[in-house]
């Protein structure tokens, strides 16, 4: 079977059991100084909830944003087994020029030894200017590991950046949302992790297309987990899209038992300020801030909740806030897209209203 | 078992608030939360004839959150404290870190660490340190227990609760806890100023002055602005109007900014 996607060897064919080439084999035979110190490099992180090795929407947002720098290469890099070709393929269509595919059976799982061995030899290899990953779980281990072990310095959790002149300005908030930094690094490649969600998902572009090198790897020995369960319900708040938050402002629990009627009309999460599990009203799993969960919905929905910035940390990331406090000067006020000044048992009052009339208007 | 402990010290943003964009300093200061964590799984796990070790790298006043550490049941500690340290960035300080480790505690069995630091950082601190003294790392642990020797830890990620087995010589950074409230025995609260608290200056470690602190550093702070709004934002009073409604039901059904 002919593959034209791999330029592995001068062969270009697909063999039989995979490449058997070694990492220095592979590095004579095709031309690196191509790559050298240029082009900005990406962690190419994949899917495979459906069998089938897809691009996470972050991959593509990052690829996308390395394409806009400037008309620099840009380099991903993937891990995965063989069937991982086909997400190098979706690669090229958000803007990769070249996908190194570093190759074994086992890497469909995330191994952070493996991983960070991996990522380190093709970098010192194609000396990239940037190398950028997503501020996932995953690439939150990855990137510092592989900055220690290359000795360079690494931004975490960036929400923006740009290129100028080839130097990479990482934008990322501090102390708690209240302030933005602009962080240059004074080594290379360039590193940044970056929060996904951060940039657009770029056009596809069908048939684009690029170059794929295989570079077969053992796995390094890794630590596994003894057992893993699935972990209970009331942890997917970090995944929800629309979340309706209550704080001390809530005043009772019918006002609760109202916020709880609503979201379930509404497909919501319930979440909460730390006050509210003080008092016992909720579970501290829902409980959003520092020492909380972070959130990052389309829509946070805050009730009565004052905006302090321990709480700030855990929702500043959420694409649109609204708040209903009483207070005018409520520090929530100042982060909303959304601000309604008033009680928020009449607020509620009024939204459930709402509701069971348009209920009722459409039956 | 001989635990280290790597704490922060943060400044308490809950009190001093911030002004013109500048974080004051010489205002209050606390352990970083997720220090605390770590202290107590620390204390948690510790049994007789076992020894948990802080270590923190700050300016003088960070000998409080030693001190905290030590009324909580920590045997020694140490303090990395110099003006040559000043500036670092995450880099520079798992640099640091790791050289008073490798120099002054290679006897360590496990080093514990809050994953995250209120002021700032990100959780890059753990991961680097334990890549520089190369040794395993679990992080976002929240559950601690010993069985026969080894540590077991807890943590969840992608919905799935993952439990690890790690042998001696492994880091855990933990993000939450259980048990927050420890409160201290009446011997370690009154004898811990006469705990061992040493004072490390860099000549103390194998560090020279060009890699650490600010010198050291490979990121730099360009400019910091403050975030008062970004945001367009739409004020709106509850009143006697239901646009308020109509506006909150359609951003929350578009869900689009
Ligand atoms: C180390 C540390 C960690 C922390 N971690 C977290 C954390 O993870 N998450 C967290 O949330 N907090 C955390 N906190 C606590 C935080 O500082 C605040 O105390 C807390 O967030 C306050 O919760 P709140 O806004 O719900 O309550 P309050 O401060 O009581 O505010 C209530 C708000 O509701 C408004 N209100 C009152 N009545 C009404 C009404 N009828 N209609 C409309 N509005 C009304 C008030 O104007 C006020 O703004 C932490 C604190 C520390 C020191």
């Amino acid at each position: 079977m002919k593959d034209d996607s791999c330029s592995t060897c001068p062969t270009k064919s697909s063999c039989a059991g995979g490449c058997q080439r070694s990492e220095a084999e592979l590095a004579e035979m095709y031309d690196l100084e191509a790559d050298m110190s240029e082009g900005h490099m990406i962690w190419v992180e994949l899917d495979y909830t459906e069998g089938n090795p897809t691009l996470k929407d972050v991959s593509k947002q990052l690829l996308g944003k390395a394409r806009s720098f400037d008309d620099q290469r840009v380099i991903g890099i993937l891990f995965g087994p063989e069937s991982a070709r086909n997400a190098a393929r979706e690669a090229f269509s958000y803007g990769a020029d070249t996908i190194y595919h570093v190759r074994h059976n086992s890497f469909t799982d995330f191994h952070l030894e493996s991983f960070t061995a991996g990522l380190t030899a093709v970098v010192e290899r194609v000396k990239p200017n940037t190398l950028i990953l997503a501020a996932s779980d995953e690439g939150r281990e990855l990137g510092p590991r592989t900055a220690a072990r290359m000795g360079v310095g690494i931004t975490a959790d960036c929400t923006d950046l740009e290129m100028d002149k080839g130097v990479l300005r990482m934008t990322r908030p501090t102390f708690g949302g209240k302030l933005m930094a602009t962080i240059l690094s004074n080594t290379r490649p360039q590193m940044a992790t970056v929060r996904p969600g951060a940039f657009p998902l770029p056009e596809v572009e069908e048939g684009r297309r690029g170059t794929v090198i295989n570079w077969p790897m053992n796995p390094a020995p890794s630590i596994e987990p003894l057992e893993s369960v699935a972990a209970e319900e009331g942890a997917c708040l970090t995944d929800a899209e629309l979340i309706i938050s209550v704080g001390g402002g809530i005043g009772n629990l019918r006002n609760l038992e109202m916020a709880k009627e609503i979201a379930d009309k509404l497909g919501a999460e319930m979440a909460c300020s730390r006050n509210v599990v003080e008092k016992g009203w909720m579970e501290q799993d829902r409980q959003v801030g520092q020492t909380g969960n972070v959130v990052k919905p389309k829509v946070y929905l805050a009730l009565g909740i004052s905006g302090a910035v321990q709480h700030q940390t855990g929702m500043s990331g959420s694409q649109r806030i609204i708040a209903i406090n009483n207070d005018p000067d409520a520090a929530i006020h100042q982060i909303a897209n959304v601000s309604i000044i008033g009680d928020v048992g009449e607020f509620l009052q009024r939204l459930l209203k709402r509701l069971d009339e348009e209920k009722a208007a459409e039956i | 078992m001989r635990i280290l402990l790597l704490v922060k010290q943060v400044p308490d943003v809950s009190v001093s608030g911030m002004e013109d964009g500048k974080v004051p300093r010489g205002g209050p200061s606390v352990l970083n939360p997720q220090c605390e964590y770590a202290l107590d799984a620390a204390i948690g796990l510790k049994e007789d004839g076992d020894e948990v070790v802080a270590v923190c790298m700050g300016p003088p006043s960070a000998r409080e959150s030693l001190f905290r550490c030590l009324e909580l049941g920590a045997d020694r500690a140490y303090h990395l404290c110099d003006p040559d340290f000043a500036g670092s960035d995450v880099w520079a300080t798992a640099k640091t870190l790791a050289r008073l480790v490798t120099d002054k505690e290679s006897d360590f069995d496990y080093i514990l660490c809050g994953q995250r630091a209120a002021d700032g950082e990100t959780g890059q601190v753990p991961s680097m340190v334990a890549e520089l003294i190369g040794i395993p790392q679990v992080v976002g642990c929240y559950r601690f227990s010993r069985e026969k020797g080894s540590l077991h830890v807890w943590r969840e990620r992608s919905g799935w609760i993952e439990r690890f087995e790690l042998e001696p010589k492994a880091l855990v950074a933990v993000e939450k806890g259980c048990n927050v409230h420890r409160l201290p025995s009446i011997s370690d609260f009154l004898g811990a100023r006469k705990k061992d608290l040493m004072t490390i200056s860099r000549t103390d470690i194998s560090i020279e002055r060009e890699e650490c602190g600010l010198n050291g550093s490979h990121t730099v702070v360009k400019k910091v602005h403050v975030l008062t709004s970004s945001r367009e934002g739409i004020k709106l009073h509850l009143d006697d109007t239901s646009f308020a409604i109509d506006t909150v039901l359609e951003a929350v059904r578009r869900r689009e900014p």
